[in-house]
């Protein structure tokens, strides 16, 4: 089974589970808070609440002091047990990569650029049952970038430590982030047209962008299940919704699009997963895509007007590298 | 569709000169040919004898006074659309009579807007026949009874004139503005209807729930209340709906509710209605009509005069749309220069 549909099983389990009602209650809660107001803008799943929640005091700090109550004891316990879920989701699905690269830890954990202390005691929930992490794990586990990742190690000299691992793929993850989903970094069109395919740059590029592709492919895994806690159905932008269509970049796989702001597409945001329909040069497939872009970014701007998306396409092991890197 | 735009200083003559060349057998049956069409003989001598015979009513019906000239103007309608319809299938259309009938209950009604019509809906009857040609097959059957008020008030061009006379009625046209934007460097057009013009029906939605074919066209319309326009989006592969004034102002066209179905012909097509209306009163009942065009105090007369001209004007061009497949603008236009300064400066639709 494709590591996309083995999601999408994973995420029907988690629909039917008992802590999602759970979570949801959590949610309705906690709404209109500080904590899940800046909480969201980290873009990490229950750990952005959790690290918001940590660092209440800086932001209580500063030229625009806030100050807001933290989450009750209780309510911490459930969002750090829903998090320790996906942690261990992660870290079951690249059980393999790190048999054979230990080091590769830091830079692989979707969570890594977030400095938040763990609780030493966690509660266990029913969101992701150790049945239904091991059964997305067995799926995972065919990443054909993790094959990538363990033989181009083979040909790199050793000594390339956890520190150095996690800055190289953050710096390119934050780097192709930096250059949205229409462009192709030049530094990575460089490599292509001018490194030989065995050269030793072009495959330590190609040996980080395998990382960089597993990271981001448990990001988007972690993000679905997320959404998924919240809603039924993904946003769809289709014709039902679309105004206007900018060029499909076939490199990178992303696309602009306008769409008119209604119904759930009025709550999304970046890093949000939906389907939209691409306007590929000979066909118009819906596709599962990630949002790089939105403008304007505030999710209450009145319905009914154009809004500016740019998606990236994510392939079947949810890679939204994948047309980025083809070939390197 | 497509605008061709026709620079003239007198369009009334310039469409009669376009449609006019099909008053010639010759062009005729070159049209015929060039479109697989089978080039009978007596099909040829309808179309060119209807379409003078059509030119002559039009242009007799000019000077004519309100007495007769709803008639001529019906004759000529009914000849033109009879002879190009021939023309868009190659065979007479098989018509033995109007395909309308008048209410005779409603002859007496204190205003002309209050007479009615009814349709036979039969498909010998010369309106079915033509809303099969011009108003994409729009069923008329069963529809029950079309008053002359709310058939002028169908047609852009009177909108104003139907709301000052017939105070509190409401048109079933509403005005758009097609806009352009820009959002990061993505050009695109839609739609805008002003609040103001929704203002007038019970609420905004009544109304937008009427536009005709609304969903083939547009994303469905979202917006807030208060604001000043309601947005309408283009469907990607939509269809084009709606209806143009003389002066290409585009009007989405309300659907009439007749006995539960809601039934919106092309404008055309309210053309022919109204006329017919009109004509069938001014030929049979004088008694009725001659007051009205002596001694009209109510302001009706400049209505109807108003809704004449329309037609004198638009009917023709309509016709030369629908045979042409684009709509075309007669604009009085001097020629300018090139403009590779401001090649994006706004253009005419």
């Amino acid at each position: 089974m494709s590591i996309r549909n083995a999601a999408f099983q994973l995420c029907k389990a988690v629909w039917e589970s008992a802590s999602r009602k759970q979570i949801v209650d959590l949610n309705d809660k906690i709404h209109n808070g500080m904590v899940m107001h800046f909480g969201d803008q980290e873009h990490a799943q229950f750990l952005g609440y959790l690290m918001v929640n940590q660092e209440r005091h800086r932001y209580a700090e500063g030229p625009h002091p806030f100050n807001f109550p933290g989450l009750e004891a209780e309510q911490q316990q459930l969002l750090a047990a829903a998090h320790s879920r996906f942690t261990e989701l992660n870290t079951q699905c690249v059980a393999s990569l790190l048999d054979a690269l230990p080091n590769v830890s830091q830079a692989i954990n979707p969570y890594s650029r977030y400095d938040y202390k763990t609780p030493t005691e966690v509660i266990k929930i029913d969101l992701l049952t150790d049945e239904n992490i091991a059964s997305m794990a067995s799926s995972f586990h065919a990443h054909p970038q993790i094959a990538i990742a363990i033989e181009t190690s083979r040909i790199l000299s050793p000594g390339i430590t956890t520190e150095i691992y996690h800055n190289d793929v953050l710096k390119m993850v934050n780097e192709l982030e930096k250059e949205g989903p229409l462009k192709t970094p030049e530094w990575l069109q460089r490599v292509r047209h001018s490194e030989k395919l065995d050269s030793p740059r072009r495959t330590y590029i190609r040996h980080l962008a395998a990382l960089a592709s597993i990271r981001e492919s448990l990001r988007t895994l972690d993000q679905l299940i997320f959404q998924k806690i919240f809603s039924e159905k993904l946003v769809v932008l289709d014709d039902d919704r679309i105004i206007t269509y900018g060029p499909y970049t076939v490199n990178t796989g992303g696309m602009p699009i306008i769409f008119q702001n209604a119904g759930y597409a009025l709550f999304l945001s970046k890093h949000d997963i939906i389907l939209a329909q691409l306007m590929a040069l000979t066909s118009r497939p819906i596709q599962l895509c990630r949002v790089e872009k939105l403008d304007p970014e505030i999710f209450h701007f009145p319905p009914g007007n154009p809004r500016y998306i740019e998606v990236k396409a994510i392939d079947e092991h949810l890679n939204p590298y994948g047309a980025l890197i083809d070939g390197l | 569709m497509s605008v061709t735009r026709i620079a003239t200083d007198n369009p009334k003559t310039d469409q009669w000169k376009l449609l006019g060349q099909f008053a010639y057998p010759t062009n005729i049956r070159n049209y015929l040919k060039e479109k697989s069409l089978p080039e009978d003989a007596d099909t040829v001598d309808f179309i060119a004898g209807c379409i003078r015979q059509s030119e002559a009513y039009f242009t007799a019906a000019v000077p004519a006074p309100l007495d007769i000239s709803p008639l001529l103007l019906y004759y000529g309608a009914t000849n033109l659309l009879a002879g190009i319809s021939a023309l868009l299938s190659g065979a007479k259309p098989p018509i033995e009579h109007h395909g309308m009938y008048p209410d005779k209950s409603t002859i007496n009604a204190p205003r002309i807007a209050d007479f009615h019509i009814g349709m036979s809906g039969s498909a010998t009857g010369a309106l079915q026949n033509f809303c099969t040609v011009f108003s994409a097959g729009c069923v008329m059957s069963n529809t029950g009874t079309w008053s002359v008020g709310e058939i002028l008030g169908s047609v852009p061009d009177l909108v104003q004139e139907y709301e000052n006379c017939y105070r509190g009625t409401l048109p079933y046209v509403i005005p758009v503005k097609v806009t352009r934007a820009e959002m990061h460097g993505i050009r695109f057009l839609y739609e805008r209807i002003a609040m103001s013009d929704l203002a007038k029906f019970p609420d905004p939605q009544t109304a937008i729930d009427l536009i005709a074919d609304l969903k083939s066209a547009y994303l469905t319309p979202r917006y807030n209340i208060p604001s000043e326009f309601v947005p309408l989006y283009y469907k990607q592969e939509g269809t084009e709906i709606g209806t143009h004034s003389i002066f290409g102002k585009k009007f989405l066209q309300l659907a009439h509710v007749k006995n539960g179905k809601l039934i919106s012909p092309s404008q055309l097509i309210i053309m022919l209605m109204g006329l017919y209306a009109l004509g069938f009163l001014s030929r049979y009942y004088p008694e009725r009509w001659n007051p009205f065009v002596r001694t009209d105090n109510t302001g009706e007369r400049l209505v109807i005069e108003k809704f004449l001209e329309v037609c004198q004007r638009y009917l023709p061009n309509l016709v030369l749309n629908r045979v042409t497949g684009s709509r075309i603008q007669f604009v009085y236009e001097t020629e300018t220069m090139l403009d590779l300064v401001n090649p994006f400066k706004d253009t005419p639709e």
